[in-house]
């Protein structure tokens, strides 16, 4: 939903004055901290000004941490500290206290693109080469839950766009031989199905909300974050996620989880729509293309800005590609990993 | 002058698949699906078609009454119209001149009224989290104009 609006305040922000701010606030953190990742296969470095940006939102990407040599394809300068000279005015809902939703301001100028998230008054800036990029928030150890599990998803699904692949919304798990991309709306089992399948070491965790497809003739999930999230009322059913709850989960609306063993990606295999039912044990079903494309490409394309047109017809180019399959998911969780395989030997 | 239908590009999307078309209207958040004669109806629409045509179309596909077929093709048409999926055009001649509205696919089947679902549940999202364009001549920022309608 877009208005039209024009004499936007502040100045417009050049790359070099965001990069001097990111360098100052960096000589006052003590440094930058470089993690070094590989994510859909691609050497990426995140330049963190200081250990406490580093501290709050390296977690999400353990599982992604690699020993790179070659040069990246993509680096990220994230920091928190003073306010920059080149950042957007601060807004009222800041100012409020806002709960981090809330309406996002989203431009493109010559060699750049931005978001500006007002109340959570965060802003990402992609170059149009899509090689750099910067992220700015308040306070790194005050982001909502679904930032600090998911960091700089914009950031993310631009640069994947820009190299081929779609950042959907979705999670995945499977073994290194394929896997599954599980879609749906919240509250449908996809987080439940995908960390159910920690049960059985024979599956792999990719992620239960965000992966990056590629849209090549053999699809392949990609991981981006390790993060799992599930509200409390459901950690009895999963009981044996308790080991991997995250040290000082603040006391958010969801239990945040970190696998650090999970996969960095698989060929993908099949698509499942995961389905609460009364039954006992989950129990696989084949689904139509039509159903895993109405999961699948709405709230992908709505999560992220801008909504991408040709997102459609990408996905419904993969939902073509694998079988779909719903999955109802029973009382018993312990019977979703088994079920997970048996599809997968199909 | 006769009158033809167009999709309202580029807000709205569609992809069809298996034979159901899902359609998603970029600006308000709302996905639809036709199936059936719905999506035979859909295809003649993405081809430019008017009332008449999609009409005779479905006596070749479908076997049923024309007066049924009519009203329903009228029903589903204006359906799309009210939802902003599709525009009504005025052109000069047929409108799908030099194109096949529909080929004939093997044997009739009976015909069954069209249906449009409506899934509205990504409007939750849109309306909580909206994102505004903006012009480019700085940082992207609420324009007066929207600070002051709060």
């Amino acid at each position: 939903m877009s208005r039209a609006a024009t004499a936007p305040a502040g100045p417009a922000p050049t790359l070099a004055g965001l990069h001097a701010d990111f360098e100052r606030a960096a000589r006052g953190a003590g440094g930058a901290v470089d993690l070094r990742l590989r994510i859909a296969a691609r050497p990426v470095c995140i330049r963190f000004a200081g250990q406490a940006a580093a501290k709050a939102l390296r977690p999400a990407f353990a599982h992604l941490e690699a020993q790179e040599t070659e040069p990246p394809a993509l680096t990220l300068h994230v920091w928190d500290s003073e306010r920059p000279a080149a950042a957007p005015p601060r807004s009222a809902e800041a100012d409020a206290g806002a709960a981090g939703t809330g309406p996002s301001y989203y431009s493109e100028s010559d060699g750049s693109r931005a978001l500006h998230q007002p109340a959570s008054d965060v802003f990402s800036v992609l170059t149009t080469e899509a090689d750099r990029g910067w992220f700015w928030m308040p306070d790194a150890t005050a982001l909502p839950y679904w930032d600090y599990t998911a960091p700089f998803r914009h950031l993310l699904s631009w640069w994947l766009d820009a190299e081929g692949f779609r950042h959907v919304h979705g999670g995945a798990v499977g073994t290194a031989e394929g896997g599954v991309l599980l879609v749906g709306p919240g509250g449908s089992g996809k987080s439940t199905t995908a960390l159910a399948s920690l049960l059985d070491e024979r599956l792999r965790y990719a992620g239960d909300d965000y992966v990056a497809v590629g849209s090549g003739p053999a699809p392949a999930v990609h991981s981006l974050y390790c993060s799992g999230k599930v509200h409390p009322e459901d950690l009895s059913r999963l009981p044996h996620l308790e080991a991997l709850l995250a040290d000082g989960n603040p006391a958010d609306e969801k239990a945040v989880f970190y696998v650090e063993s999970a996969t960095a990606g698989f060929p993908l295999r099949a698509i499942v729509l995961p389905r609460v039912t009364d039954r006992r044990a989950a129990r696989a079903i084949p689904g139509t293309q039509a159903a895993a494309l109405a999961a699948l490409a709405p709230s992908t394309i709505f999560q992220l800005h801008p909504p991408a047109r040709e997102a459609l017809a990408q996905m419904a180019q993969l939902v073509r590609r694998v079988p779909t399959y719903v999955l109802e998911l029973g009382t018993d969780v312990e019977t979703i990993p088994a079920e997970l395989l048996r599809l997968l030997e199909q | 002058m006769t009158t033809c239908f167009r999709v309202n590009s580029p807000n709205v999307i569609h992809e069809t698949i298996e034979g159901e078309v899902i359609l998603i209207d970029l600006k308000t958040g709302t996905y639809y699906s036709l199936r059936e004669t719905g999506a035979a109806i859909w295809e003649a629409i993405d081809r430019g078609a008017g009332l008449d045509e999609i009409e005779g179309a479905l006596e070749l596909r479908y076997d049923g009454s024309p007066d049924e077929m009519r009203e329903a093709v009228r029903k589903l048409v204006g359906e799309l119209e009210r939802e902003g999926l599709i525009r009504a055009e005025q052109v000069d001649g047929a409108p799908t001149a030099g194109q096949p509205v529909f080929e004939l696919h093997g044997t009739r089947q009976p015909f069954e009224a069209p249906s449009l679902e409506k899934h509205t549940d990504m409007q939750d999202l849109i309306l909580l989290d909206p994102v505004h364009e903006v012009s480019a001549q700085g940082w992207p920022h609420p324009a007066p104009s929207d600070e002051a309608s709060g």
